[in-house]
């Protein structure tokens, strides 16, 4: 399974995207670690944002993942 | 006497102090006391000597890395974020999870600090999605 995502250690927020993650129809809820994403046509979780990151995923897990990229300037 | 001579907090000062009189000469009742105690607060402040603990709403936002790359994926509009917190600040409530303060805007919800670090005078998105 292909996972895309980025760990901003700034602010200590993790955000994976699974496959099928269509970013324009996307929604989101709220749960316990932070939000889930979820495909609305079929109901699948496609993506999971997690805050705190560092107190729920294992830190060799957060090291592997890219800091976030920005295409335009701030 | 030249006007580079002039330092800006005395010529703020002689302003508000003008219009103190221009306004007492129009017949305003002002209380002596209050208004001499304020023309000494502002001239303190505009001299650096005070610092003022507004509460104020923010008129700029800055972004987290995070929240700029997910508003990018997602195809959302960093304007329509920005304008929503600089309007809607007011109606603020407080966020349990990734950061203070929520909005909503339409179907968006906006999570961000304020002040950020420190600055009132600034919001910073923490993260941003689509509600179901």
């Amino acid at each position: 399974m292909r996972i895309d995502g980025h760990y901003d250690r700034d602010i200590d927020i993790a955000w994976l995207r699974f496959e099928g993650y269509d970013p324009a129809t996307v929604v989101a809820e709220e749960v316990e670690p932070g939000l889930r994403e979820i495909d609305p046509e079929t109901g699948k979780i496609v993506g999971l944002e997690y805050w705190n990151a560092s107190r729920t995923l294992p830190s060799d897990f957060l090291a592997m993942l890219p800091p976030p990229t920005v295409r335009s300037a701030a | 006497m030249h006007l580079d001579d002039v330092a800006p907090e005395d010529l703020v000062f002689q302003i508000v102090r003008r219009l103190v009189t221009d306004l007492q000469q129009a017949g305003f009742s002002l209380a002596e006391t209050s208004f001499s105690k304020a023309l000494g607060s502002l001239r303190d402040f505009f001299r650096g000597k005070a610092v003022v603990d507004m509460p104020g709403n923010p008129y700029l936002v800055r972004w987290t890395a995070h929240a700029l790359a997910k508003v990018e994926i997602l195809g959302i509009d960093r304007v329509e974020i920005e304008r929503a917190i600089l309007e809607y600040d007011h109606v603020r409530r407080q966020n349990p999870g990734a950061a203070a303060w929520r909005i909503n805007a339409g179907r968006l919800v906006i999570v961000y600090q304020h002040p950020d670090q420190g600055d009132r005078s600034a919001a910073r998105v923490v993260t941003v999605w689509r509600k179901r």
